[in-house]
């Protein structure tokens, strides 16, 4: 029974209790909510009267966006665990707090009008901390399947909530069910401790990177800019707002009416919990007897007219009979369509936007809109009620002029919908990872019919893989209509998703489809054929088995996928033992070499699918083939599987060239597990350089936080070429990543260091300068003026080159203490030749650094600088020394281009006294170092 | 025998390379390597297999089309450039004027650098793009 429940629920074997915490976290909060809400209304109500109810509204909206805001500043800060415990400790203390004030009788004005605000702020915070928890709780699929349960764990709270409060107010009074609901936040808490521990922590950082990667670029974008970028969230943002906006008015109406009726305080709490909880079990009713029916039939633009069509009824009913009955009936209308079939419609209506765009714009209509709305509903009620006398029953007529908008943004929204739902479609951008598409809807399946008929295959895949997430018979008469297709891509897509089908039967299509040359039509013949056999194995064995290889390839990787999809099959289905029993016949045939080099390939991508530890000795033994072909499939595969004993073999894979790329791919896919392991060899002197920089370029494709810190302490190496791959590195998560933390002392020296070499190098470059002009000033003009003058040349490109590179290097580490959006744009402004936008970005960055950065920064940046820096190295006023002093500094300095570049360029100036400098250089270990002393010692003796 | 950085020197004049960082330039000058061609001696031929580029050390080469003389390379010039972009066959045919020395570059082994060094693969696209940006504006010119 209890199973049969979980699964109606859609809920997985092992996933119960997952799901049963959080249902119980979601069903608590909406209980607490539903037992303060009658009692801060019936408070406020009996305290002030409904005159001053548009005050409230007022004040919760403004309250709500400020909150709202300061929580979003807060949440980028500190992390979910930390701000979900703090919220629910200091509600449960706040309540308790209210309830020993309201208990020594203390009900002044100001207090009566905080708990009603911090009721709204509970409310909204709780909720969006409650599903911001679901995200990582449950990966995507699962939140597909298990979030309509929780949603209703929500609407059953309310009802529990509210009829609660309805039965304990006669026996407990008003005040004393807020101590209640304060026990309810600490049951929260405890449950809440349990489900981060065991669930929520481990997933976070793995969905944190994968949202970085999908947020680039959008996530700095202004959400208002954002929104009012495009007709359908201005329009969705619009059709929010007037319902909150008409909500507010009807709730005015409902609680004026309510207690002019109900006098006592005790029995109003009573009321309105009574009447919430009602609301709530219609809320109930229409979501599971007719939403889908109605989404289904009409689609979500007719699904979001609903709710105003009831509101309409019931204000026109206030309108003539103004009583409690009718008021009741609104609200009913009201509260029972919102929180059901508006709901789910306007959820769907998100759907055809890009991905973040939709997370972002969405995230700031639910939050920030409301509030706006709310308070302009209060603004209006204080004008209609106060300044113009209007009456609670006149109300209805404002309701009445507001549906007219309603109903206006609610064709265009419908159209804008569709138009974007085509357009998603064509340019196939609607994230199949955060589907929740209802293929049920009958506009979507308008626009599905007119794909699935049209004559572009990609376009039919695309559609097909939307509808793979459904697996409902309602795809049924596509599926029948496509099996025949002439795309075989399109044909494997059909099999694959008849298979979840239980009422379409394709086995003679799939059998026909068995031989055939597109390998992915081959397995999903084959998977199809033995998922619908009553005897699956025998059906694999006989695939397996078959004459020709690429059967028993396709048949290989349908036992994968069979082994990975059905339980069943899991149990009964040895898959080592099928493996022996599959390599042991494929030995026994003689296969060409390239057809065994074909199933050592075949081999490995099945390992990657099957992901059981029981392969890994055979895949270790398929890393180390000598295909390159073999090897790019096994590190795919040993990427997929993440055995610790893969991460040595993928580390030194890292230095064979042709495969470098794949196996930092499957390096980076263990994430923070391989950090260590990287770290070490990146600070491993004797470790191939090709391993030590992709080991480096792993750890900015894991992009985490311990990524970015354990490469960050390998800044400070001597070696220019690695430090600077590290220091890109790090700015590449930082990119990603942007509440990154670096430790800021490290980042300071960096910088000082850097400036530091630029200093020199600016002097350098002016002295040498100097030196060339003297040089053509005295002597005539002759081959060795010219090859003084080339020599002369090289050594300032090559000075201006490690200018260049030192400036960005300087850029890069004011990237990690600066917004880096920001430092890359005055970058690129101090590099630009333009000199509008040179100026321009040093203006930037006069207000943006520190003043000691500052300082030290921009005196670089001036044009034509020839500042000396009298604090660094050079003994600058000892004018003629200068020469031997800056070719000394080159000569013996680490950077060995420069050295060598010096040493040309001594040779070239065929000046004894450098003879000691050039000769000191003969032992060099490098080469290039040691050939240009050579020849500038040769050159000098020449000249003596 | 020249050093890296002599051939460093010359290669800065090629067009290709004006873009590569002096370090690069000493990437390329280490697999560059120096031949010595007797007068009248066929470098390459007309519709042969481009596989490397040449830069005159010494000494002066004709390129040919057919019968008709295109250009002579001389000093520190460069010819068959565009072998190590593409595998057309060659379009001329080089031929030693008199006893030369020539610097030159194998476009495997260049390829090979391109794939390791992003900084001389960065150089190199400028200047191409460079070239394509020149030859797009002359032909709007002759258009206007």
């Amino acid at each position: 029974m209890s199973v049969k429940f979980l699964k109606r629920s859609g809920i997985d074997p092992g996933e119960g209790v997952r799901a049963g915490l959080m249902f119980s976290y979601i069903f608590l909060v909406i209980a607490s909510l539903l037992i303060v809400k009658p009692v801060r209304t019936s408070l406020f109500l009996t305290e002030f009267g409904a005159e001053q109810l548009p005050y409230a509204f007022m004040l919760v909206a403004l309250v709500s966006a400020v909150v709202a805001r300061f929580y979003f500043k807060l949440a980028s800060r500190f992390s979910l665990n930390r701000l979900i415990s703090i919220w629910l400790l200091s509600s449960a203390v706040s309540l308790a707090v209210i309830w020993l004030l309201l208990h020594r009788g203390y009900q002044e004005g100001w207090f009566v009008y905080l708990f009603y605000i911090w009721v709204a702020v509970f409310g909204a915070i709780s909720a969006s901390q409650f599903w911001l928890l679901a995200n990582y709780v449950f990966n995507s699929r699962e939140a597909k399947r298990i979030f309509g349960f929780l949603g209703a764990g929500a609407i059953a709270g309310g009802i529990f909530g509210g009829y609660l409060t309805n039965l304990l107010v006669p026996f407990t009074g008003t005040n004393n069910l807020i101590l209640i609901c304060s026990g309810f936040i600490l049951i929260i808490y405890s449950i809440f401790r349990i489900i981060w521990r065991k669930y929520a922590r481990r997933n976070l950082q793995k969905s944190l990177s994968s949202r970085r990667r999908k947020s680039r670029g959008i996530s700095t974008r202004d959400p208002v800019k954002l929104v009012l970028s495009s007709k359908h969230t201005t329009y969705m943002a619009g059709v929010i707002g007037i319902g909150v906006f008409v909500a507010s008015l009807v709730d005015y109406q409902f609680s004026a009416i309510a207690s002019e009726i109900v006098t006592d305080e005790d029995q109003l709490t009573a009321f309105f919990g009574y009447w919430y909880s009602n609301i709530s079990v219609a809320a109930l009713f229409v979501q599971f007897l007719l939403t889908r029916h109605i989404l289904r039939r009409l689609g979500v633009g007719a699904s979001l007219y609903f709710l105003p069509a009831g509101v309409l009824l019931g204000s026109a009913l206030v309108l003539f009979a103004p009583s409690l009955g009718t008021v009741i009936i609104v609200k009913f209308f009201e509260g029972g369509f919102k929180q059901s079939i508006n709901k789910a419609g306007l959820e769907l209506l998100a759907l055809p936007l890009p991905g973040e765009i939709k997370n972002r714009a969405k995230t700031f209509i639910d939050t920030f809109v409301p509030s706006i709305a709310e308070g302009s509903g209060g603004a209006l009620l204080l004008l209609c009620t106060i300044i113009l006398g209007i009456s609670v029953q006149h109300i209805s007529i404002v309701v009445l002029a507001s549906l007219a908008l309603w109903y206006v943004l609610l064709r265009r929204v419908n159209k804008e919908y569709v138009n974007s739902f085509r357009l998603a479609i064509e340019k196939r951008s609607v994230d199949l990872e955060e589907l929740t598409l209802n293929v049920n809807d009958a506009s979507v399946q308008q626009i599905f019919e007119r794909v699935l008929e049209g004559a572009n295959p990609k376009q039919i895949m695309y559609v097909l893989q939307l509808l793979e997430q459904v697996k409902s018979e309602t795809i049924s008469p596509y599926l029948e209509k496509l099996v025949t297709h002439p795309s075989d891509k399109v044909k494997a897509q059909v099999l694959k998703l008849a298979v979840e089908v239980s009422d379409l039967d394709f086995t003679e299509q799939a059998r026909d489809y068995v031989p055939s040359n597109d390998a992915d039509l081959r397995i999903a013949a084959i998977y199809y054929l033995c998922r619908k056999s009553s005897d699956p194995i025998n059906k694999l064995m006989g695939f397996l088995k078959d004459e020709a290889i690429q059967v028993q390839a396709a048949a290989g990787i349908a036992a994968a996928h069979l082994f990975n999809d059905d339980a069943e099959i899991r149990k009964t289905f040895n898959v080592a033992q099928l493996w022996e029993e599959t390599k042991r016949y494929q030995e026994s045939m003689e296969l060409s070499e390239v057809e065994d080099e074909f199933m050592r390939i075949n081999r490995a991508e099945m390992f990657g699918i099957v992901q059981t530890d029981e392969f890994n000795p055979y895949l270790l033994e398929l890393l180390e083939d000598e295909s390159t072909k073999v090897l790019c499939a096994a590190i795919h595969a040993a990427g997929k599987n993440k055995a610790p004993e893969f991460v040595p073999v993928l580390i030194k894979r890292l230095g064979t060239k042709v495969v470098r790329s794949y196996a930092r791919i499957a390096l980076a896919e263990y994430g923070d597990e391989v950090i260590d392991e990287l770290v070490k060899r990146i600070e491993d002197r004797f470790e191939e350089i090709e391993v030590r920089h992709s080991s480096i370029k792993v750890l900015a494709m894991i992009g985490s936080q311990q990524a970015a810190k354990n490469l960050f302490d390998c800044i400070d190496r001597e070696e220019t070429e690695l430090r600077y791959a590290v220091l890109k590195a790090v700015n590449k998560i930082k990119d990603n990543l942007p509440t990154l933390k670096l430790n800021s002392r490290k980042i300071n020296a960096q910088l000082k260091q850097e400036i530091e070499i630029h200093q020199d190098l600016l002097q350098i470059l002016n002295l040498h300068r100097a030196e060339k002009e003297d040089f053509s000033d005295d002597s005539p003009s002759s081959s060795k003026q010219l090859e003084y003058h080339s020599a002369g040349g090289l050594l300032e490109k090559t000075i201006e080159e490690r200018l260049a590179r030192n400036m960005e290097r300087i850029f890069r580490f004011l990237g990690l203490k600066y917004p880096q959006k920001d430092v890359y744009n005055a970058y690129l402004g101090v590099v630009s030749r333009d000199p509008v936008r040179h100026a321009n970005a040093i203006e930037f960055l006069d207000n943006l650094l520190d003043f000691n950065l500052k300082q030290a920064i921009i005196p670089l940046l001036e044009p034509g600088t020839r500042r000396i820096f009298p604090h660094r190295l050079l003994l600058h006023d000892c004018h003629e020394h200068r020469v031997d002093d800056y070719l000394s500094y080159l000569v013996n300095g680490s950077d060995n281009w420069l050295a060598a570049c010096s040493l040309f360029f001594i040779a070239s100036s065929r000046d004894v006294k450098f003879y000691p400098l050039a000769e000191k250089q003969l032992t060099s270990p490098l080469l290039i170092v040691r050939e240009t002393a050579e020849y500038a010692v040769k050159r000098l003796k020449s000249t003596e | 025998m020249l050093t890296t950085i002599e051939k460093v020197i010359i290669l800065q004049g090629v067009d290709v390379f004006e873009d590569v960082p002096t370090e690069g330039l000493a990437h390329i000058a280490s697999i560059a390597e120096v031949f010595d061609y007797p007068e009248n001696t066929d470098i390459f031929k007309e519709y042969g297999r481009a596989d490397s580029m040449y830069l005159v050390l010494e000494g002066s080469v004709v390129l040919r089309q057919g019968e008709k003389e295109v250009m002579v390379a001389k000093e520190k010039e460069a010819f068959g450039t565009w072998a190590l972009f593409d595998d057309e066959p060659r379009i001329v045919t080089a031929t030693t004027r008199e006893p030369v020395k020539l610097l030159r570059i194998d476009e495997e082994d260049f390829l090979d650098l391109l794939a390791d060094d992003v900084r001389i693969t960065r150089g190199v696209l400028k200047s191409l793009v460079k070239r394509v940006r020149g030859l797009m504006a002359l032909a709007a010119r002759k258009q206007g």
